[in-house]
């Protein structure tokens, strides 16, 4: 018993050492001495039986990471027939484009774009950092179906321009994939990234570059079928109180919302977020794979006093629900979930949890736990106007 | 000799308090003042309401007009509110909006103490500790949120959750 404990108290420290420290080394570039650390999780085996428009999602294999949901993508060479299947590609709902990590074989292999004589690179935002590196040209295969498609290169080794790392672009720091991702499927509307990232040619700018040379959602170029969005569906629904082991938690992802009969559709603004009644009040809300918790405006929830589980709750509170309502259609749908005590889940020894969550003032953020409580959700879009009003929906439902 | 060595430590001292505090190397947003959250409005191309005063802390929020170009016609949102303590000194911002502000105005001469380089697995969440500075930002590539406070100087009885945009 007190091995286990031992165990688990290790355990937990080595899954958050790197989610609550921000290294301190590095200034522009990174350490050139020390050797990169790269994830070599294979793609997991699951039960899943994906249809010609799906593909199978899982939990991340590489290290350290909870709530991670990841797809294994066929990425080639264009016209060629060198082609690597990478696993543990991030699953997100809350950015926009393929990015990809340059310590994958393929990515040295796949041409750069260039324009006016100059090649082109990005700099794109997360919250968590900025990744810089080469724009290029790829053919992803999703589901039956290959697209040639504008993918970043995200190169943490490159020196990145001032204008990415300084802090007028709101950009603090560098967030390499590394260890934890092989790359991300950004799966949010509109079709390019132009309103995140920033594009150079030949180092010089940030500059405007041709869309179609623009860093774009895949699943824009599927046939038509296929190309208003796509679902997530078909996870367990996972204990509140103990979460499930990583091997018994997968699902679908679904190109093109055509299935959707029976789901809510909650129409989004520009920001992409809709409005959630929670606690007595009204909140901006969004669903997003790419949050591993619940973070939400609840006072009530005493928040973890341990700084290796800073930014999670470590009350319980069992019977939470929430509205949510779209923007602009009055439709809405009730989430009911749980909060459980991070440091309870974490000691389980488990890597999917479906009520994880912590404290943000005025938001409601549902993340992957939402996605574990046996409904189906999804985004999805107008492809004939999204690319002007930037606004779209999220669909809820069973 | 000890006190050859007190002087030069006097003499120091007396220099960095006037390097700190020479008005061009102020920087305002954590541990500015009052007066120069104007300042810190006109960098970040946000226009400062009125001040507000509640229990022991006061606050102003900056906007984006939607005429600034930066608005993009109002496809772009940023919001910010600054709190600053009974003597005047700001000890925590809040932000949100799809445009992310410039967090070396808002974190004043702290942004220093952000590592360059975050190894966090999680993409849409920063979570930052220090001895003297926190910092929370959620959100997507298209909207986020976040606050930075320095938590010795919370007024008595203010709870980092009041850090907050809009007032609930």
């Amino acid at each position: 018993m007190k091995r286990t404990n031992i165990w688990n108290i290790g355990r937990t420290l080595f899954l958050f050492s790197g989610l609550l420290f921000l290294s301190g080394c590095g200034g522009g570039g990174p350490s050139s001495s020390a050797p990169e650390v790269v994830c070599n999780g294979d793609t997991r085996s699951t039960n899943e039986t994906p249809s010609a428009t799906q593909l199978t999602v899982y939990q991340s294999t590489c290290q350290g990471a909870v709530n991670e949901p990841v797809v294994t993508l066929t990425i080639c060479v264009p016209n060629s027939t060198n082609c690597e299947n990478v696993s543990n590609i991030l699953v997100d709902l809350g950015s926009t484009g393929l990015r990809l990590s340059h310590t994958l074989a393929i990515s040295s292999s796949l041409p750069q774009e260039s324009e006016n004589g100059g090649l082109i690179t990005e700099c794109y935002g997360f919250v968590s950092g900025y990744n810089y590196g080469p724009v290029v040209t790829a053919s992803v295969t999703l589901g039956n179906q290959s697209v040639t498609v504008p993918v970043q290169i995200s190169n943490s080794s490159l020196s990145a321009p001032s204008s990415c790392t300084t802090s007028s672009t709101g950009n603090i720091s560098s967030a390499p994939f590394e260890p934890y991702i092989n790359g991300i499927l950004g799966l949010l509307f509109p079709q390019d990234d132009s309103l995140d990232g920033q594009y150079y040619e030949g180092g010089s700018g940030p500059t405007t570059i041709s869309s179609s040379l623009e860093v774009q959602n895949p699943v824009f170029l599927l046939p038509t079928s296929e190309s208003n969005g796509v679902l997530l569906s078909g996870f367990p629904t996972v204990s509140t109180t103990q979460g499930a082991s990583a091997s018994t938690v997968s699902g679908l992802l679904t190109f093109g919302t055509g299935t959707a009969s029976g789901l809510t559709q909650l129409t989004t603004n520009s920001s992409a977020t809709i409005t959630a009644s929670y606690n007595k009040q009204t909140l901006k809300a969004f669903f997003d794979t790419g949050s591993n918790g619940w973070f939400i405006d609840n006072p009530n929830i005493p928040t973890c006093t341990s700084s290796s589980l800073q930014g999670f709750f470590c009350g319980t509170a069992p019977t939470q629900s929430a509205i949510l309502t779209g923007t602009t259609t009055g439709s809405s749908v009730t989430l009911n979930f749980s909060i459980e005590n991070a440091q309870t889940l974490f000691n389980t020894g488990n890597q999917d949890f479906s009520s994880l969550g912590g404290p943000m003032s005025g938001f409601f953020d549902a993340g992957f736990p939402a996605f574990l409580y046996g409904y189906t959700i999804g985004v999805g879009w107008d492809p004939a106007t999204v690319n002007t009003t930037d606004e779209g929906y999220f669909l809820y439902g069973k | 000799m000890k006190t050859n060595r007190r002087i030069v430590f006097l003499l120091l001292g007396i220099f960095l308090s006037l390097s700190l505090g020479l008005p061009a190397n102020v920087r305002a947003g954590l541990d500015g003042n009052q007066t120069q959250i104007r300042e810190d409005a006109q960098k970040l191309g946000l226009v400062p309401g009125p001040a507000s005063t509640q229990n022991g802390y006061s606050t102003v929020t900056l906007s984006l007009p939607a005429s600034s170009p930066q608005s993009m016609g109002g496809r772009k949102t940023l919001t910010v509110r600054e709190f600053s303590d009974a003597g005047g000194t700001i000890f925590a911002v809040a932000w949100e909006g799809s445009l992310p502000p410039d967090l070396s105005v808002l974190l004043g001469d702290r942004f220093s103490s952000v590592p360059k380089k975050n190894s966090s697995p999680y993409r849409h969440q920063l979570f930052l500790r220090t001895p003297d500075l926190r910092v929370r930002v959620i959100g997507t590539a298209r909207f986020r949120a976040g606050k930075a406070w320095i938590p010795s100087r919370l007024p008595p009885g203010f709870n980092p959750d009041q850090i907050r945009v809009q007032a609930p």
